[in-house]
Parts: C-alpha cells; sequence; structure tokens
C-alpha cells in the first residue's frame, strides 16, 4: 500500500447514506461531506415517506381521519389519536366521560413505554449488542397483546375517538396490565444491568453528540431529547391534557446532552410511565367509556392547536373546522421533524460510527417527519 | 409569568397598527400582524424578558382562498405561556421575510410552507424540494383548489 501524505488526507468526499440503511431508521438520506474519517457536513434528504396525510384529511370526515393517522407515528399510534382528538374535542367542546380519561392515559403511557422499549432495543442494534433488543421485544409484545385484547390492533389502533374510547378494556385486561407493571420495573433494571455501565456502551455515547440546551431549545427539540441538554420541560406538566395533573411522576433530565443522557432519560421514563399506570388502574373508576355523540359530528367554526407529549416529542395538531363534516385543514407537528433538523447542527466533526448513534438516540420516526 | 391579557397588551402598545389581538374561538391567546413586521416582531418575543419566546412548535400554512394566512405557534419554555401569531400574504407569489436567523427551527418549517403553498419566503437560505420529488411540476398541492383525488403519478421505467 503506497504510503499517503497527508494532504491526500484531507481531500475531501462525498458519501451517500440511505435512504435504505439498516440505521437510518426508515428512509431517510444523509448526504455526508467527508474528511477522512470526519464528517464535514451532513445534509438530511426527506420526503420518502410522504403520504400527503394533511391533504387527505381534508376529505374525510373527522371519524374518519383516526385511522388514517395512526400512519402518522406507528410505534405510537395512540398519540397520534390522541392529540387529533384532543384538538377536534377543545373544538367542539365534548365532554369525556372519567373512565374514558382514564382508559386514554393506561393507553398512551403503555404507548409511550412500547415505543422506549423500540428504541432501546434499535439503539443498542446500532450499537453492536443484540440481546437488549430482543429481552426489549419481550416485553413490548405483552404490552401488544394488552392492545390487541382492547382493541382488535396491535399496531393502529383507532381506539381513541371523539367523545371517548371505542370499547371498554375486556376482563383480563386489569389482571393482566398489573402483572405487566408489576414485573416491569424488574425488567428496566436487568436491561440496565447490560448496559448502562458496560464500558463498550459508555465509550460509544458518553460525550458522543453533545446537544446543548441553546441548541435543542433553538431547534425546537423536544421530548426526551431536549430534557436529555437539561431542559425541565414536559407538556403533560407544563401545559396539561387529559388529566395528567392528578398522577404524581417525576420528569427524569440529563445534564451534557449527550447520547448517553438520552438513554438514561428514556429508561427514567419508562419507569415513570409504568408508575403513572400503576395509579391509573388503582384509581380507575366505574361508568362510561364514551359519550353518546351525533350522528352526523359536525364542530362549530373555530380552530385549535392541541399538543401533547409524546414519546418523540411534543406532538402537535392544528385542526381548523368551517362547521361542515371535514376539518377545512390539519396540520401536524411531530417531535421527530425537528430532531432531524438538528443533524446539520451537530454532525459536523463527527464519524460515521458516532452519528450512527447519535441518529439512533434522537429516537427519529421518519413516517412521523415526511407525513 | 406574563397571562393572556398582559401579553396581548405588551405586543400592541409595542407595535401600534401593525400588530393587533385575536378573537379565536375555543379562546388563545394569539395575534395578527402585518406581513411586513414579522422579524421585527419575533426579535422582539425572543429578546424581551417578558416573554422569552424561543420555542417555536411549528409555521403551518391555510389556503383562505383568497389569501394565505401563515401562523406562527411560538412558546416560552421558561415563562411557559404560549402565542399564536397569524399573518396574510398573497395567494399567488406571497411574499413574507423567513425568520430562520432568529429561530433556526424555522427553516424546515419555512422550507414546507414554501413548497406547499408557493410562499417565497425571503433571505431564506435553503428552498430546495423538500417532501416532494425532485422532479415535481405539479404546483402547491396544499391549496385547496389542487385536487389529488385523480393524481396517479407512475414511475419512469427505462
Amino acid at each position: 500500500m503506497n504510503e499517503a501524505t497527508p494532504s491526500q488526507y484531507s481531500e475531501e468526499f462525498e458519501v451517500n447514506m440511505g435512504p435504505q440503511h439498516p440505521s437510518t431508521h426508515g428512509v431517510l438520506r444523509l448526504m455526508l461531506r467527508m474528511n477522512g474519517e470526519n464528517i464535514v457536513r451532513a445534509t438530511p434528504y426527506i420526503g420518502y415517506l410522504h403520504r400527503a396525510i394533511e391533504k387527505i384529511c381534508e376529505n374525510r370526515t373527522y371519524a374518519q381521519c383516526i385511522p388514517l393517522l395512526d400512519r402518522f407515528e406507528y410505534v405510537t399510534s395512540m398519540a397520534s389519536e390522541e392529540v387529533f382528538v384532543l384538538a377536534t374535542e377543545r373544538l367542539a367542546a365534548v365532554e369525556v366521560p372519567e373512565r374514558a380519561e382514564y382508559l386514554r392515559v393506561i393507553m398512551l403511557e403503555f404507548n409511550r413505554i412500547a415505543s422506549h422499549l423500540i428504541f432501546l432495543g434499535t439503539f443498542s442494534l446500532d450499537l453492536g449488542a443484540i440481546t437488549p433488543f430482543l429481552y426489549c421485544l419481550r416485553e413490548r409484545e405483552q404490552i401488544m397483546d394488552l392492545f390487541e385484547m382492547t382493541s382488535g390492533q396491535r399496531l393502529t389502533y383507532n381506539y381513541i375517538r371523539v367523545g371517548g374510547v371505542a370499547y371498554d378494556i375486556p376482563e383480563d385486561f386489569l389482571p393482566l396490565a398489573r402483572k405487566f407493571v408489576d414485573t416491569f420495573q424488574h425488567r428496566i433494571d436487568d436491561y440496565e444491568a447490560i448496559l448502562t455501565q458496560n464500558p463498550i456502551f459508555l465509550a460509544r455515547t458518553k460525550n458522543v453528540g453533545i446537544i446543548s440546551k441553546d441548541i435543542a431549545v433553538n431547534y425546537a427539540a423536544s421530548g426526551p431529547v431536549l430534557r436529555a441538554s437539561g431542559v425541565k420541560w414536559d407538556l403533560r406538566r407544563d401545559d396539561p391534557y387529559s388529566i395528567y395533573d392528578r398522577f404524581k411522576f417525576d420528569i427524569p433530565t440529563g445534564t451534557v446532552g449527550d447520547t448517553w443522557d438520552r438513554y438514561m432519560v428514556r429508561v427514567q421514563e419508562m419507569r415513570q410511565s409504568n408508575e403513572i399506570v400503576r395509579q391509573a388502574l388503582d384509581q380507575l373508576p366505574q361508568g362510561d367509556y364514551k359519550t353518546k355523540m351525533k350522528a352526523v359530528f359536525k364542530p362549530p367554526v373555530g380552530e385549535c392547536y392541541a399538543r401533547i407529549e409524546n414519546a418523540r416529542g411534543e406532538m402537535g395538531c392544528h385542526i381548523i373546522s368551517d362547521g361542515s363534516t371535514k376539518p377545512y385543514r390539519v396540520k401536524l407537528r411531530g417531535g421527530s421533524f425537528c430532531h432531524t433538523q438538528l443533524i446539520p447542527a451537530i454532525a459536523p466533526g463527527m464519524m460515521i460510527a458516532d452519528l450512527v448513534a447519535t441518529f439512533a438516540s434522537l429516537d427519529v420516526i421518519l413516517p412521523e417527519v415526511d407525513r | 409569568m406574563a397571562d393572556h391579557d398582559s401579553i396581548l397588551k405588551l405586543l400592541t402598545e409595542r407595535f401600534p397598527g401593525k400588530v393587533s389581538a385575536l378573537e379565536l374561538t375555543p379562546a388563545q391567546t394569539a395575534v395578527s400582524v402585518e406581513a411586513a413586521s414579522i422579524v421585527e416582531l419575533f426579535t422582539f418575543l425572543v429578546e424581551s424578558a417578558d416573554l422569552k419566546m424561543n420555542y417555536l412548535s411549528t409555521i403551518t400554512g391555510i389556503d383562505r382562498t383568497d389569501h394565505i394566512e401563515i401562523v406562527y405557534f411560538v412558546s416560552s419554555l421558561e415563562h411557559k405561556h404560549m402565542l399564536t401569531i397569524k399573518t396574510k400574504v398573497d395567494r399567488i407569489g406571497g411574499k413574507i421575510e423567513s425568520i430562520q436567523h432568529i429561530i433556526p427551527a424555522a427553516n424546515w418549517f419555512e422550507r414546507e410552507v414554501w413548497e406547499l403553498y408557493g410562499v417565497d419566503f425571503v433571505n431564506h437560505p435553503d428552498l430546495r424540494r423538500f417532501l416532494l420529488p425532485d422532479d415535481w411540476d405539479q404546483g402547491n398541492p396544499m391549496l385547496r383548489d389542487w385536487d389529488g383525488r385523480d393524481f396517479i403519478r407512475m414511475p419512469e421505467v427505462q
């Protein structure tokens, strides 16, 4: 092999990463300008999964929008239903029965746990650890079973409806859910035993992909990414919706904003979500699970922006009603959109392997970016 | 933490004639602003110690058939208040100043509105095709009169 002179090393070249790449979590294309091993510039190209959900919603009734929105952020479909339903209910001032609110919170928090499990699994897979992925999917399967026995679906639930939820929980649900909640905290200890203090894991994540507080806020990062950078901001507490003010839970934050912090924040959040589910199961009242709605649902003229704390940060839905059966305009906002936009800001100077770890820690879901 | 009335009072007094309070249903803190003053307004929102609104949730467009409305949702993580800002631009050839040099998050939000509604964001550094295919030539699909129900795009096979 010829000996290379330093000038040859410093020649810049471009590497195309994606759209089909195991660590881009869907179809994201990154154009990387490299100097040797180091990234000089990263340019994301999105839109491969653009399905024009916002446009299609304009031609559907409110009820018909909900199953479509399951495809907006399919890893936490419950949240994408909730945000749309929340905005619609605020528009039309619909009262939701107590029991329905509790069922929603149980489902939303279970879904958050399921989503964080997917994150933990694929994140460690990207770093080369295969075992946590298998463990995580094992627990996620139990949550999927609970969803399936309630809504009939494992991924796209169509469960949260305007005025309540679609079905009451079946008899087996409560004992199984309690069993899950009781065992899950020990499962998290298992994951942590494999990862948290693992030297290889630490070497790959500590001080990698640091997102400072300023960058996080300026680029409108939200959810675990924002909290890992040290901003204590959680919409469940800071802009309360549904009945989240009735539960006690902590908001875990990081200090540095590196990949390890983002991992840790999510692990802690799973514990907190587990506690919220436990409290909700304890307090679950009897009663109706949905209000009786008119056969033809027409919210009054108006507009509303609702936002909720999803596993991937602030999920927002802006609905404009012209008083007809179909929304005039639906705008969807997902946390992943802003997190993808962060990449050009933080990638310069990184190595590709670190970019893979950092991108995995942002937990981006591409259907949420492209809509 | 500034409440609904004091935010509106502060802004309408600071920008007389340019910013006016908006009544929306259901009630929310909202102002409308002239398109020409958008940069001025955002500079104030970010720098004012009472407001510190530097967290931009999203920017969206609405086709009102005679004009396009651009809506900004901005909030403050410190003071925990939120503001909806609305402005109007022309439906064809509408122009508005970009705010991405004040809040970087606006970059992609504006790019999306530019692509889907055809609103030109002046001084935006990167208005390239975004969600739509690179060779898209079918206009701005989020306009109300754009009907995509009979639109089938076939890939070119060679």
